[in-house]
């Protein structure tokens, strides 16, 4: 992956996957390549006269489909971001069990009630 | 605060039932995950159980889209603090009124089914982030591909649709074996089996900033009941956009929907100036399998089941925003939820609901 593919910042894994987005003339163009390749399709939308379809792509998938010619833009690294995101996960168990309960931070102010 | 592991999302569903005893119920699932784990759901309503018109929330089928099950256990959370205390409810710019909220859990019964997919959740958080599936061991499936409405891709789709599923174990969107081939997908069924008083069931999902209605697999029309997804005369022509094939759904219903994704989309836009899409879950792209298409599509395959509304939600523009933005998501998709429930005692009317005090 190219650097402008990839922040420095962000250490790559073995089959960490990518935000590419594709555009296509129409959802057939789009819709030839899911079903040819399988790939992992998670947003698509209007663009201008055709469709963005937003995919989650490894590296060899992304080589694969830039070697037919294809466009791409590789966004971010996903995976690494997600590794990072997994430092945001609980630890332990904030309700013990079910000892502890939930609470709302959202009930209306007194003078609202 | 952080995301919630699966520890705490089973945790916190066992505490919500244990502390509001007089408007809330546990409900523990038949089927262990493929790892063994117990999945729970809850009932929020006062009193016990009975026919009172019944919405279904699901979350947690897609593993990597960790912020479903804090909307769950959030809105869960917000409705029980609140009927309690007799107050309503502040998601930034919207508010709910003492009022509402005790319309809601009186009225209604609020089914909340968190975490549908413990096993992918705690794989995608403690290692391959980006997982979505369950984890069967003899090959791993879309769960939100393996209900039975139109399972059979390959026969009922036209080969160009272009359908986000799979028959092929390695893809991301592997549709399973058989319809309900996971222990998983068969306790969303379970619900739906058991609880017929359900009439709407909203699943919750990430990404794009969407709220859509039935159906995933073609487009909408109301003028010709006989073309539907049972006719097998119309298998290989679904699935592609402006041609002459096209689902039906009544024209009531397809009404009703439009309602109810309106009031929602209103209500999480008046959070914090967030607006996002409504419309047909066939706009994102051909889907089949599907939890949004399945409910519905139950009274039409046996005239003897209740009639289902399916929802989808498509929260936010990441599948793991970071913490402090997912608690802003969960604001607005709460004050969606909550809208929705308010607007849907409105559609069942004063036979079937309590008017507001």
């Amino acid at each position: 992956m190219a650097g402008s593919d990839t922040p420095s910042s962000v250490p790559e894994a073995t089959g960490d996957k990518y935000r590419v987005e594709i555009d296509f003339p129409d959802r057939a163009a789009a819709g030839r390549l899911v079903r040819d390749r399988g790939l992992d399709l998670i947003h698509q939308a209007p663009s201008g006269d055709g469709v963005r379809a937003t995919f989650l792509l490894t590296r060899a998938e992304i080589e694969a489909l830039r070697a037919e010619g294809l466009e791409l833009a590789v966004g971010e690294n996903a995976s690494a971001t997600g590794r990072q995101r997994q430092e945001e996960v609980g630890s332990g168990d904030r309700f013990e069990g079910g000892r502890v309960v939930p609470r709302s931070r959202n009930l209306a102010p007194p003078r609202e009630r | 605060m952080a995301y919630l592991n699966v520890d705490e999302v089973s945790s916190a569903t066992v505490a919500l039932s244990a502390a509001f005893p007089e408007t809330c119920e546990l409900v523990t699932l038949p089927e262990a995950t493929h790892e063994g784990r117990t999945c729970h759901a809850l009932r929020i309503g006062s009193g016990p159980l009975d026919d009172r018109p019944s919405i279904l929330i699901v979350g947690g089928q897609h593993a990597r889209e960790w912020g479903s099950c804090e909307i769950c256990i959030g809105a869960a959370t917000d409705l029980l603090d609140a009927h309690r205390a007799g107050t309503g409810l502040v998601y930034g710019g919207q508010g709910f009124d003492a009022a509402t909220i005790r319309r809601i859990v009186e009225s209604a019964q609020v089914f909340v089914f968190p975490l549908v997919n413990p096993d992918g959740r705690h794989h995608s958080q403690t290692e391959f982030a980006m997982w979505r599936k369950n984890r069967n061991p003899a090959g791993a499936v879309d769960l939100n591909r393996n209900y039975d409405m139109l399972w059979d891709f390959r026969t009922a789709l036209h080969p160009a649709s272009g359908a986000a599923v799979s028959d092929n174990p390695a893809s991301d969107t592997y549709h399973g074996t058989a319809p309900f081939s996971e222990p998983e997908s068969r306790n969303v069924r379970w619900m739906l089996d058991t609880f017929p008083q359900i009439r709407w069931c909203i699943d919750i999902h990430s990404f794009g900033g969407l709220l859509y209605h039935v159906w995933g697999h073609d487009e909408n029309q109301t003028s010709t009941p006989a073309m539907n997804f049972l006719d097998p005369a119309f298998d290989g022509r679904r699935g592609l956009a402006g041609d002459a094939y096209r689902e039906y759904v009544r024209p009531e219903d397809l009404d009703e929907q439009a309602r109810l994704v309106g009031v929602m989309h209103d209500a999480l836009r008046a959070v914090r100036g967030v607006s996002y899409a409504t419309g047909q879950s066939f706009e994102l792209y051909p889907t089949t399998g599907t939890l949004s298409d399945y409910p519905y599509s139950r009274h039409l395959a046996d005239p003897s089941l209740p009639r289902v509304h399916g929802i989808l939600i498509e929260w936010g523009t990441e599948f793991q925003p970071p913490w402090a933005e997912m608690e802003r998501i969960v604001l607005d998709v709460s004050s969606s939820l909550v809208a929705f429930a308010d607007q849907a005692l409105r559609e069942v009317g004063p036979a079937d609901a309590t008017a507001p005090a």
